[in-house]
């Protein structure tokens, strides 16, 4: 599809208003770093 | 967060890096806290408050404070060899809170400072980690001239939810910045673990 980002974005905005197409946003940003590494960083800073 | 990459002839692992942010109001000591229990002199990025602050720059209350950040405070722990962690202090001027999002992101938790003078000062930094959802805690810095509360009045006028941690602090001291650090890792491991069990739950 050689197509201009707008002509997609309309293409894709009229599916959408014809149920043709779901969106489902993206999950909010609330990655968490792993148990093991905070535990280190914990004790680390209580040792400091 | 990019980092400039170690000499490639070491061939030696990239360190791993946490991130923490300290925010809060203007003038409610974010600086003096990197500062504090930082291992390096922390880049600061202080400048004297002049004229043309005046009317933009709200010091009421904080008189005698002199000089602002202008951009960021940095500061950095040492876990051990391969782990660190990273301060970063946000500046607390409104104008510059385009810097936030970028500040934000990777981060563990943050911690908002608060000064019982100036207690509406914190609500725009606890909504923004509220809205992320990202940990944090609040650290209310003891000012010697400062009426003293009980964490509870201050959880009660902040309308928090009662699982975030409230301590009274001294940010000037290492010893108190180190323990607001420790409250702040053990709150975002009881928020992970309760995240997983609610995860579990909604499967």
């Amino acid at each position: 599809m050689k197509l201009p980002l707008g002509v997609v974005r309309v293409l894709l905005s009229d599916l959408l208003e014809y149920g043709l197409i779901a969106v489902r946003r993206p999950e909010p940003d609330n990655r968490l770093p792993n148990e093991r590494l905070l535990k280190e960083v914990l004790n680390g800073l209580q040792a400091l | 967060m990019d980092s400039k990459r170690s000499d490639p002839s070491r061939g030696a692992a990239m360190p791993l890096a946490v991130k923490i942010l300290v925010a809060g109001g203007f003038g409610v000591g974010k600086t003096s806290m990197v500062g504090a229990v930082s291992e390096i002199r922390p880049l600061r990025t202080e400048e004297q408050l002049t004229d043309r602050s005046v009317g933009v720059d709200d010091t009421s209350g904080v008189e005698r404070k002199t000089t602002t950040t202008v951009a960021m405070d940095f500061g950095r722990i040492t876990i051990r060899d391969g782990l660190v962690l990273y301060l970063f202090g946000t500046p607390g001027q409104d104008r510059f809170w385009f810097m936030w999002d970028e500040l934000a992101l990777g981060a563990l938790g943050a911690v908002v400072l608060a000064d019982t003078r100036r207690l509406a000062d914190s609500f725009p930094s606890i909504d923004y980690f509220e809205r992320r959802r990202l940990p944090f805690i609040i650290g209310v810095n003891c000012f010697d001239d400062a009426l003293r509360y009980d964490t509870e009045e201050i959880r009660a006028a902040l309308d928090l939810d009662p699982k975030i941690p409230v301590i009274l602090c001294d940010v000037r001291k290492r010893e108190s910045g180190k323990q607001v650090l420790i409250t702040l890792v053990e709150h975002v491991l009881a928020v992970m673990a309760e995240r997983q069990r609610q995860g579990a739950v909604a499967r």
